[in-house]
């Protein structure tokens, strides 16, 4: 099976139908999913929070990738085919790898790479409604 | 310029540094609000976490303050039509009013302040800048379309 037939099948899901079917889903959905980053995004800012925020990130996190795998659901094939999107999704693994790497030596470069990794992921979504 | 912006790439790239402005700001904010709620990062005090954030929330209501204007007046019937886009803005207007005097005054003065007076103002200012973001984003859900 492919990747695309793969989309067919998340797309065609219950889930993912009563997503898009519905009036208020996506739109809610959607907002959560911006929301969240700005909870996530504004504990990440500042390194010398690191410690205090764990939690707060961890919570923003994990709203964050479950609104987005709801959307990504929604509507899979039309995501899969976009290129923005692929790079966004190219770059949430170079925002991992970066992440692992720097849990063993936090210098100032591996932040601001971060920073810039993040605010790259934000250019690809919004870009996903263009190519 | 308006139609520049309306009708390029322009437009979604104003669109995401508008967004890393909002994560600034609202970011940042919602850490304070948590703090004061006593929530989370209970061994700092407040003074020392409000200077910490203060640059990245002028910061980042810099970035939205010259970035919305950008985007409104590159469609002005758009946005006026919107309702999402009215909530938003009346929102946005209680969320400043309130950031600068109340949300302020409880951050300077955090020994005097009641106990009860500061969740109110954390539990409001969380929710009003909640509503800001929730209605922007939604601006693109209620697009009353010309045919």
């Amino acid at each position: 099976m492919s990747i695309a037939d793969l989309c067919e099948r998340i797309q065609a899901a219950w889930v993912s139908r009563a997503i898009s079917e519905s009036t208020w889903g996506y739109p809610l959905i959607g907002a959560l999913h911006v929301l969240a980053i700005a909870i996530f995004g504004g504990a990440v800012l500042i390194p010398r929070l690191r410690a205090e925020t764990r939690w707060i990130r961890r919570i923003g996190v994990a709203l964050v990738v479950l609104t987005g795998t709801l959307l990504f659901a929604s509507g899979a094939v039309r995501y899969y085919e976009s290129t923005s999107f692929r790079i966004k999704m190219a770059l949430l693994v170079l925002i991992i790898l970066n992440t692992v790497a720097a849990s063993r030596t936090r210098g100032k470069l591996r932040w601001a790479i971060s920073l810039a990794l993040w605010a790259a992921v934000i250019f690809a979504s919004r870009g996903i409604a263009f190519f | 310029m308006a139609e520049l912006i309306k009708q390029s790439l322009w437009f979604p790239a104003i669109q995401s540094v508008h967004i890393i402005g909002l994560t600034m700001l609202v970011g940042t904010i919602c850490l304070l609000d948590l703090r004061l709620l006593g929530i989370g990062l209970r061994g700092r005090p407040v003074g020392d976490l409000a200077s910490a954030l203060a640059p990245w929330t002028s910061g980042g209501l810099l970035t939205v303050l010259v970035t919305g204007p950008l985007l409104f007046g590159s469609d002005l019937t758009r946005y006026l039509s919107n309702p999402a886009f009215v909530v938003k803005m009346l929102l946005l207007a209680a969320a400043l009013t309130g950031h600068f005097t109340l949300h302020r005054s409880v951050v300077r003065n955090d020994g005097m302040t009641s106990p009860a007076r500061r969740k109110i103002v954390a539990i409001l200012s969380l929710i009003v800048w909640s509503g800001v973001v929730l209605s922007g984003r939604a601006i693109a859900d209620f697009d009353i379309r010309v045919v």
